[in-house]
């Protein structure tokens, strides 16, 4: 049978080895940024206020653009987007700014908001640019 | 200054649940547990009463808030006055010899890790993926519904992540808007707060089994392990998973020790609680029932206590179960009709790629230093202590739990995304462990750490 009981003295050696390795390796990772310029947006946030905050956060042009749509559509209205990749971190952010606009999967939403380009079923929709050329919104017509 | 009034009204709120339990099984916590665990009881007390109030049709506002909160304000104060609560608060915090100089390094680095979460979280509004797709929205939609809205539960996936997701983080979010009113970039702050209870409790739970220094050493190591500690920074609620099923084992540890019903009974609550935070904690709490079966038919471990245990659980969290499973839409990635043994037989060959990204986790330093290396290396070094009477069920509660999502893996995921469902959640994962098995290492290692930490000055 292995036994792998230890002195006492190799305990406290490996003991000290231990504490200093997780030392070394907590402050590297601690101080080493988790994602590529982490800092300067950690330090343009503390410099924002209030709003301006999650527009540094979500970045100035994807946020200017959905609060340009949301501006422009009916609260509690649904609509479905275009553009993003299902699920991507832009499209999760742009739902939760919308809201209270509803995402939906409907086939003919209230709106359809084309970020980028695209060929959308305009048929029915009245289109309103989104400015600097960053896409355009679709307003369903009244029958 | 509204959101510390909005964190008080929580902890007050957690404090007249700790009354209660005090006032029910006699058991008096000490001063740090009882602030910890208040504000953990808390959460679990608003975020239970807004969903009650959602589904009788209560509206939201600051006026219901506010009488629930004066109502928890009275419990409080009987507790206080009848001695339920701890009211020395001075002599509880200089009780004991002064501190050592490697209890005062191991403070320090403890305090410069919470500064340093601080420091990252204050300028940071609502922003990970989760958080906006899932949790953060929710709060936002019962905020600006003033309740939960009929058609919630079956609202599409497109409208909102997960409608079928429990409401623990997003209803304790709505609360604190009915202080701040709506405001995403300061409530970020929820989560240190919640980190820095953690913390407290896992502490004095330590204090339970170890010495101060090994304590103070074992709580140094777990709040500098870098995926606890990044998910202090964000609203995610796996952290919040971790803690309340860790520290829910070890009071059950500590019942089984010590005999205590009042740990028995909050060791049930913080399970219950696990189960109203996230989805994953239905298979703990049913490894939990399992090996508390096995555990109070093998020892000595009151029959009464263990069910009043599980009739705790049942009253928290059933009745979200009951809307869970009568009213909510099914959840995307869980399609029970897809669960079948050819499916498990199926993904058999996706074992090894599972098992690569999971020995990458366990060597990779970049998330977790060199935690799981510990963890495993105490395994292999105290075998022959794996299945003594004291940690036989921490034994089987792991690995029992750590096969349940292994198998998770291979029967609820297709064939082609069962590497891309290990590859974005194995982290996720991995830390619903880190408490419990921090604190298992802890237990094994006892016998050669501790001698060694008290000959330190």
């Amino acid at each position: 049978m292995i036994n792998f009981g230890l002195d006492k003295t190799i305990k406290e050696k490996l003991l000290i080895v231990f504490i200093s390795a997780w030392v070394i390796i907590w402050v590297i990772f601690l101080i080493r940024p988790d994602k590529k310029g982490q800092y300067p947006l950690l330090f343009k946030l503390y410099a924002a206020r209030g709003e301006e905050r999650i527009r540094t956060a979500f970045g100035a042009d994807m946020y200017d653009t959905v609060i340009f749509c949301k501006n422009n559509m009916r609260p509690g209205a649904t609509y479905r987007m275009y553009g993003f990749e299902k699920y991507s971190i832009n499209e999760v952010r742009a739902r939760y700014l919308l809201w209270p606009a509803k995402c939906t999967g409907d086939v003919e939403p209230d709106y359809k908001i084309v970020f980028g380009g695209g060929l959308v079923d305009e048929k029915g929709y009245l289109r309103t640019d989104i400015p600097a050329g960053k896409g355009y919104l679709l307003r369903k017509e009244r029958s | 200054m509204m959101f510390l009034v909005g964190i008080i009204s929580v902890f007050v709120m957690g404090l007249a649940v700790v009354a209660i339990i005090a006032a029910a099984t006699g058991y008096r916590p000490k001063f740090l547990e009882t602030l910890a665990l208040s504000f953990f009881a808390g959460m679990g007390a608003v975020s239970l009463a807004l969903f009650y109030c959602g589904l009788i049709g209560v509206r939201y506002s600051m006026g219901v808030c506010v009488a629930l909160f004066i109502f928890a304000f009275v419990l409080m104060v009987f507790g206080f006055s009848r001695g339920y609560l701890p009211r020395n608060v001075v002599g509880a915090l200089r009780s004991g010899r002064g501190l050592k100089t490697v209890e005062k390094i191991f403070i320090a680095g403890i305090f410069i890790q919470v500064l340093w979460v601080w420091f990252l979280v204050v300028p940071s509004p609502v922003e990970s993926h989760d958080a906006v797709a899932n949790y953060a929205l929710k709060a936002k939609m019962f905020y600006y519904d003033k309740g939960i809205s009929s058609g919630f539960f079956r609202s599409q996936e497109a409208t909102v992540a997960h409608p079928d997701y429990p409401l623990l983080l997003p209803l304790s979010m709505t609360w604190i808007y009915q202080f701040t009113g709506f405001n995403d970039v300061i409530i970020t702050r929820i989560m240190p707060v919640f980190y820095m209870c953690a913390l407290l409790l896992i502490y004095s739970l330590s204090r339970a089994f170890f010495s101060r220094t090994y304590s103070l050493m074992a709580l140094f190591v777990m709040a500098t392990v870098p995926q606890f500690f990044d998910y202090a920074t964000i609203i995610h609620t796996d952290i919040i998973l971790s803690v309340f099923i860790g520290c829910g084992f070890m009071y059950m540890m500590k019942y089984l020790s010590g005999r205590h019903a009042g740990d028995m009974v909050i060791s049930s609550v913080l399970m219950a609680l696990a189960l109203f935070t996230k989805n994953e904690a239905v298979l703990f709490f049913l490894m939990f029932f399992a090996v508390l079966s096995i555990v109070g038919a093998s020892t000595r471990a009151s029959r009464s206590v263990i069910n009043s245990a599980l009739v705790v659980i049942c009253v928290i969290a059933g009745p979200w179960f009951i809307v869970k499973l009568f009213f909510a839409s099914g959840n995307n990635d869980l399609d029970m009709a897809k669960i079948t043994p050819g499916r498990f037989f199926e993904n058999i060959k996706c074992v090894p790629a599972v098992l690569d990204i999971f020995q990458q986790q366990v060597f990779g330093p970049k998330k977790w230093n060199i935690f799981w290396p510990l963890i495993i290396g105490s395994v292999i070094l105290k075998w022959k202590q794996l299945f003594s009477e004291s940690i036989r069920c921490m034994t089987m509660f792991i690995v029992f739990c750590a096969l349940g999502y292994f198998a998770a893996y291979l029967f609820m995921t297709g064939n082609d995304s069962v590497y891309f469902y290990a590859n974005t959640t194995m982290s996720r994962f991995m830390l619903h462990f880190t408490v419990l098995c921090g604190f298992y290492a802890a237990m094994l290692l006892k016998n050669d750490i501790e001698p060694c930490l008290e000959k330190w000055r």
